[in-house]
């Protein structure tokens, strides 16, 4: 922010832009930044106006975007109005309520949100090509429909844009809106592993709510980049516009080295390290988890491996028929249930691990983008103090009474040309404290969401297939018990004992060991009592002699859909779906 | 090698050898009783109502004697020396000589006749007869008359061989008790011994002309007996012998299927009495066996491990707790250390052929003295003490009583082990390996012999190694089932520790994982800490004490799954071995019978060749074949015991592997079911843990 005051005796005072300043009456240590703010508009405007002219790209605002910024502030006497309030409430109100209307000036894009609206819907997702391009580089088909006046057309159907046309996109407009905390783009594959239904559903959907967070920023929406991205043929899309490079590489890397200059906004100056420790923090949870999943894997191997041993296991005794079928009955539903394992490592990754990916990408995204405003405020300060040292130079000449004209001259316009750029840094700086300032609050709501969507997801999954794990058990339970006339420990010396093999405790009247009242659809208990691994239990029990066949059959039954429960299940929702 | 052709083959050999041995004694009956009435007269003096055990000792010392004997018939000249040497073997305390020297001038005396060596060959028997027989004389006041028939002469062996195995008890009982006695009976010991031997004699008759039947009561009857000299030989109170009835009856109640059985077998197979008489016995044992006296309580615990010792001779001290009415005390402790524990299962497994004895904790040499491992290895010897205190025979036994309650345990061990030649504390490491103790198997007497001679091995290997330089006599397991049993257990056993190590596997992944999501926890909780907002906070609070959940829920389970698959599993695999041990034992011991029988053909060539017109009618006159026939009397007997023991082992391994089968496949499939049922409530808790975040939090 700038500290610079007008002095009334400065001969510099009658400088093209020393009459708005002189509106200021106040002392500037009160509230300067909002006078400043207002030559800069000014400033900008006029730049602009060039500007446009001679480059469209010389600003680093966005031409619509000036555009619309030359259009708010077409009159002056309501400006001087607001201004007068705004001192009068500057006084007496908090900040908050000042950069609220600050707002309407600094961003007009944000004045009037959901005058301009892109509703995209993404309806498909392609992977064609070589493995790798299959999975690094889908196509996503989507239709969109606006009212922006940049896209030629209000309707696009079936567009066609592939990850890397999208990855160009976000590239361009993470460079050319610093004030935004651009969404960043969902990966383009998931843990599922490509080409299954369940990773098509979450690219789709993941894609799907990119879009929307997009839609959401008016600043992206009115980015004539976003009209090129959409309406150019499938892969071909290149940034029309350049961006100019953001501080990159070796001086990036030793800048941010360096303290943070001063933050007086403090919710954006505690945003930084709250962003980094999300960063950093959900980077410890997802290695943490990407080791318990591999861990897991490593369980199931031993599992399996276990299971399988069992299976073998005394395949000479042939003195025991019942016995032997035990084993392998026994090693099989191990070996299912460590499969079924196997299925909560991919589905932890899957849900839990690629929720957070998300997450970690975004932050950084956020992260940097708050680095690059520290950025601009380091360039502020320096331009504040080159211009602190360009009127020092002026007034050192105004007291000499006999000074070069030319002298003069250099230093009018040097100390202008230093104000004009530091009016420029502090109004762009305005602007992204403002936006980010709004984005903050949007970001943070995207995290809680998004968090607690991926914890869900994650959490359903896993009860899903734990039920599915205790429903395997449950079945060679009775294998086990028959095995001898004795009935195994189950019956405890008792001599009735339900022959009873299927105490299934997971039925449509609820959970059996619990009070709590949960009532299953039809369809959660097959989907939870038929698992992957059916197929090779029952084979090898049928293969078996002397397999009771009522055993099969029951099983079989409570898998069969009757007319009863199809129509009862058409009438409810998914089991995922809750 | 067919040992039933094999017999077939040599049985001509045998019943010529019988019969001159027969003849012989019909011949000498005359002159040997002239000996006996003697011998009963001396006796009659005596009173007759000695202690059992008492007159077990003496007559366990005649028989030492009587190897003295034996030897004196020998070879003259050792006689002196061997009866020191004997006496220092087995009474090292005690120097009984003077007593000795007695019976040696006695039995010099009596060997004084020309008849010499059928009557010392019928000597050597009759201590052990006359043991038997002086039980049954007590017991049964069977008429005394006295024969030399052949027939009751082998039944008598037959019953001989049969009470072998108590030799080894009884010479530790003799030591025991410290040779208390030992002075005052030494001069009675002779007497008491003819006293037996006539009653033995006196005895015999009734056998041969009773029929096959009685003879088998008569047997039964000693089995009873022997239960008793058991009994009090391992010092069980009267008190418990009342609270023993039930067996007393039992044998008479299934005598006619014994019966049945010896005619049946005596019908089926044309084969000696001996055979004849083996199997009587096999069906005995069974009945013995089916009613096992009665299982006494016991309650131990082993506790606190110490570690023990500086640093060369650290180890870890187990304390040992045992509450039963078994022991004099009712209550001991006592300390042991794990190769107390190893020393157990050797003694045990000599004293106990054809028994799955259970397995003490393999051996490791690192990180013994790791909390875990201590811990593990505490439980292992837990259930190893609570097995053999659960099995009615082992329970009794008497170096296992010694065990929980020695306070020399170190001397007293290794009394027990020099005693018995158990080997106990050259323990191997595999436990499937055994020692075949040499007085176990040939008794006291003969083993002697074998042991100064380098053991059975060492005989033959001399013998080879004088003469060529064959190899090793192979043993080739004639029974089928004992190849195929051996080789599914060896399967099964490669099997379950595949299994074991898989599970271990299991349960370190299963750990491992449980770490990892403990780890995962925290960094949830790290990150919850950030309160972004306060919703997400919440939640990742509370999915970070999920996981927290999650983790002890999995510990628990892997717990729960090595206390009962890994336990069962582990113990499983190390009683295989103790299996695999008892086939060992009867493939050793069919290797000795091997080369017993080699060493016996040999000498028979011998002799036939150094003396081909042999009339065993005539009275012998040459010292060397004189000689020559002690040698091959000796070995023949040798071979008869080893033969004899072989076959009851196979029999015992028969009846062993088909409990321990039922048994372990139940307690297998029991834990199986443990193992499952844990794993269903678990897997419950688990959904429940999820559930119930879900609806709280989502």
């Amino acid at each position: 922010m700038s500290n610079i005051t007008y002095d009334d005796h400065d001969p510099l005072a009658d400088n093209p832009f020393a009459e708005h300043s002189s509106a200021v009456t106040e002392p500037s240590h009160i509230r300067p930044p909002d006078d400043d703010d207002e030559e800069e508009e000014e400033e900008e405007e006029e730049e602009q106006n060039t500007t446009n002219l001679n480059d469209a790209n010389s600003n680093e605002n966005q031409p619509n975007v000036s555009q619309e910024a030359t259009s708010a502030i077409v009159t002056p006497p309501e400006q001087q109005q607001q201004q007068q309030q705004q001192q009068q409430q500057q006084q007496q109100q908090q900040q908050g309520i000042e950069r609220t209307i600050d707002l309407a000036k600094l961003l007009p894009e944000r004045k009037d949100v959901g005058k301009y609206t892109l509703i995209v819907k993404v309806i498909g997702l392609e992977r064609v090509g070589s493995i790798s391009n299959k999975k690094e580089n889908p196509t996503i088909i989507f239709n969109c429909s606006t009212n922006i006046p940049t896209f030629r057309k209000q309707k696009h159907k079936n567009l066609r844009k592939s990850t890397q046309e999208f990855q160009n996109l976000f590239k361009y407009l993470n460079n050319s809106i610093p004030e935004s905390f651009i969404p960043s783009l969902p990966s383009p594959y998931t843990n599922y592993g490509i080409n299954n239904e369940e990773d098509h559903d979450s690219t789709v959907s993941n894609y799907q709510e990119w879009f929307n967070r997009l839609c959401l920023d008016p600043l992206i929406l009115r980015n004539e980049e976003l009209a090129f991205f959409i309406e150019s043929d499938y892969n071909t899309y290149i940034p029309i516009n350049s961006t100019t490079a953001q501080v990159s590489g070796l001086k990036r890397k030793t800048l941010k080295q360096l303290a943070p200059p001063y933050d007086e906004v403090i919710e954006l100056a505690e945003f930084r390290p709250m962003v980094k420790s999300i960063y950093v923090g959900v980077q410890t949870v997802q290695e943490k988890l990407l080791k318990a999943s591999k861990s897991r894997r490593l369980l199931v191997q031993e599992e399996n491996e276990f299971g399988q041993k069992f299976s073998l296991l005394n395949g000479n005794n042939i003195n025991n028929e019942n016995e032997e079928r035990l084993y392998k009955r026994y090693g099989k539903v191990l070996t299912a249930v460590g499969d079924i394992n196997s299925i909560i490592a991919t589905m932890d990754m899957a849900t839990l691990y690629d929720g957070l990916e998300w997450v970690v990408k975004d932050s950084y995204i956020v992260k940097e983008a708050l680095t690059n405003r520290h950025f601009v405020m380091r360039d502020l300060s320096q331009a504040q103090q080159n211009c602190k040292n360009k009127q020092e130079a002026a007034r050192k000449l105004r007291s000499k009474r006999d000074t070069n004209p030319i002298k003069v001259e250099d230093a009018l316009r040097s100390l202008k040309i230093a104000t004009t750029t530091e009016q420029n840094l502090t109004l762009k700086l305005q602007r992204l404290t403002g936006n980010m300032l709004i984005e903050r609050k949007q970001w943070i709501d995207w995290y809680e969401k998004w968090l607690i969507k991926s914890i869900k997801s994650y959490t359903l999954r896993r009860i899903e297939y734990e039920r599915k794990k205790l429903s395997l058990l449950e079945r060679v339970r009775s294998e086990v018990r028959r095995a001898d006339m004795k009935g195994g420990l189950s019956r405890l010396g008792r001599h009735t004992v339900s022959r009873k093999h299927d105490e299934i405790s997971q039925s449509t009247r609820g959970d059996s060991w619990t009070g709590e009242i949960r009532h299953h659809s039809q369809q959660e208990i097959n989907s939870v009592s038929h698992t992957e691994f059916d197929k090779s239990l029952t084979i090898e029990s049928n293969a078996l002699p002397g397999n009771k066949p009522d055993e099969e059959s029951s099983t079989r039954e409570s898998n069969m859909l009757n007319a009863k429960s199809a129509a009862h299940m058409l009438g409810i929702s998914t089991y995922n779906g809750r | 090698m067919n040992y039933e052709s094999d017999d077939a083959l040599r049985a001509p050999v045998w019943d010529e050898l019988n019969q001159d041995e027969d003849k012989v004694t019909t011949d000498t009956t005359a002159t040997g009783n002239d000996k006996l009435d003697f011998r009963t007269n001396i006796n009659s003096d005596t009173p007759h109502d000695t202690i059992n055990e008492l007159s077990q000792t003496f007559a366990s010392i005649g028989t030492n004697d009587h190897i003295d004997g034996d030897n004196n018939e020998l070879d003259d000249d050792d006689n002196k020396s061997e009866g020191t040497k004997l006496i220092n073997l087995l009474a090292p305390e005690d120097n009984p000589l003077a007593g000795i020297e007695n019976d040696v001038g006695v039995s010099t005396v009596m060997s004084g006749g020309d008849d010499l060596l059928f009557g010392g060959s019928s000597s050597l028997m009759s201590p052990i007869l006359g043991t038997e027989a002086l039980k049954l004389n007590t017991s049964e006041t069977s008429p005394s008359k006295r024969t030399g028939k052949p027939h009751s002469l082998f039944n008598a062996s037959t019953r001989l061989r049969r009470r072998k195995p108590n030799y080894g008890n009884e010479t530790s009982e003799v030591n025991n008790a410290e040779l208390n006695n030992n002075k005052n009976s030494s001069n009675n010991t002779q007497t008491i011994d003819s006293s037996s031997q006539a009653t033995s004699l006196g005895d015999d008759p009734l056998a041969k002309a009773q029929k096959e039947n009685e003879f088998v009561e008569e047997s039964l009857d000693y089995e009873n007996k022997r239960k008793d000299t058991n009994g009090s030989i391992s010092k069980v109170s009267l008190l418990n012998q009342m609270n023993e009835p039930l067996y007393k009856l039992s044998p008479r109640k299934v005598q006619p299927v014994s019966d049945d059985r010896t005619e049946k077998s005596s019908k089926i197979s044309n084969i000696s009495d001996k055979k004849d008489g083996v199997h009587t016995k096999s069906s005995d044992q069974e009945q013995i066996d089916t009613e096992a006296p009665d299982l006494v309580p016991f309650k131990i615990d082993v506790t606190d491990p110490v570690k023990v010792g500086d640093l060369t001779s650290a180890h870890v001290e187990y304390t040992v707790n045992t509450k039963s009415e078994l022991l004099d005390s009712a209550n001991a402790q006592v300390t042991r250390r794990y190769t107390d524990f190893r020393w157990l299962y050797r003694q045990l497994q000599n004293n106990h052929w054809g028994k799955v004895i259970p397995p003490p904790p393999e051996k490791q040499a690192v990180g013994r003295f790791k909390r875990d491992f201590i811990e593990n290895r505490r439980f292992q010897m837990k259930t190893m003490l609570k097995r053999i205190a659960h099995d009615p025979v082992l329970q009794r036994d008497q170096d296992f009583l010694m065990f929980l309650t020695s306070e020399q345990f170190s001397s007293d061990s290794k009394l027990r082990a020099h005693l018995t030649a158990s080997g106990s504390y050259n323990d191997n490491n595999d436990l499937s390996e055994v020692h075949i103790s040499e007085i176990e198997l040939l008794g006291p007497d003969d083993a002697v012999i074998v042991l100064r001679n380098g053991g059975i091995d060492a005989e033959q290997n001399k013998g080879f190694m004088n003469f060529s330089l064959t190899s090793q006599p192979k043993y080739n397991e004639p029974d089928q089932y004992f190849i195929q049993e051996r080789e599914r257990f060896v399967i099964l056993e490669e099997q379950l520790k595949q299994l074991y190590r898989s599970l271990e596997l299991i349960d370190t992944e299963r750990n491992e994982l449980a770490a990892t999501v403990f780890e995962f926890s925290k960094s949830v909780e790290i990150l919850a800490k950030l309160e972004v907002t306060r919703k997400s906070s919440d939640l990742l609070t509370s999915f970070a004490q999920l996981h927290d959940s999650i983790r002890e829920s999995l510990e628990r389970n892997s717990l729960q799954q090595s206390l009962t698959l890994g336990v069962t599993l582990d113990e499983y695999v190390r009683t295989l071995s103790s299996v695999r041990a008892i086939f060992n034992q009867r493939a050793k011991l069919g290797y000795f019978l091997v080369i017993v029988e080699g060493d016996l053909k040999k000498k028979k060539g011998q002799f036939a060749k150094a003396y081909p017109d042999f009339k065993p009618n005539v009275p012998i006159n040459d010292e060397r074949c004189k000689n020559l026939l002690g040698e091959c009397l000796v070995l023949d007997k040798r071979y008869n015991v080893i033969k004899e023991k072989w076959l009851t082992v196979g029999d015992d391994i028969k009846r062993e592997i088909k409990h321990y089968e039922i048994e372990k496949i139940e307690e297998f499939r029991n834990s199986m079911e443990i193992s499952l049922e844990s794993s269903i409530e678990s897997q419950k808790e688990c959904i429940e843990l999820w559930e119930t975040f879900y609806q709280n939090n989502l």
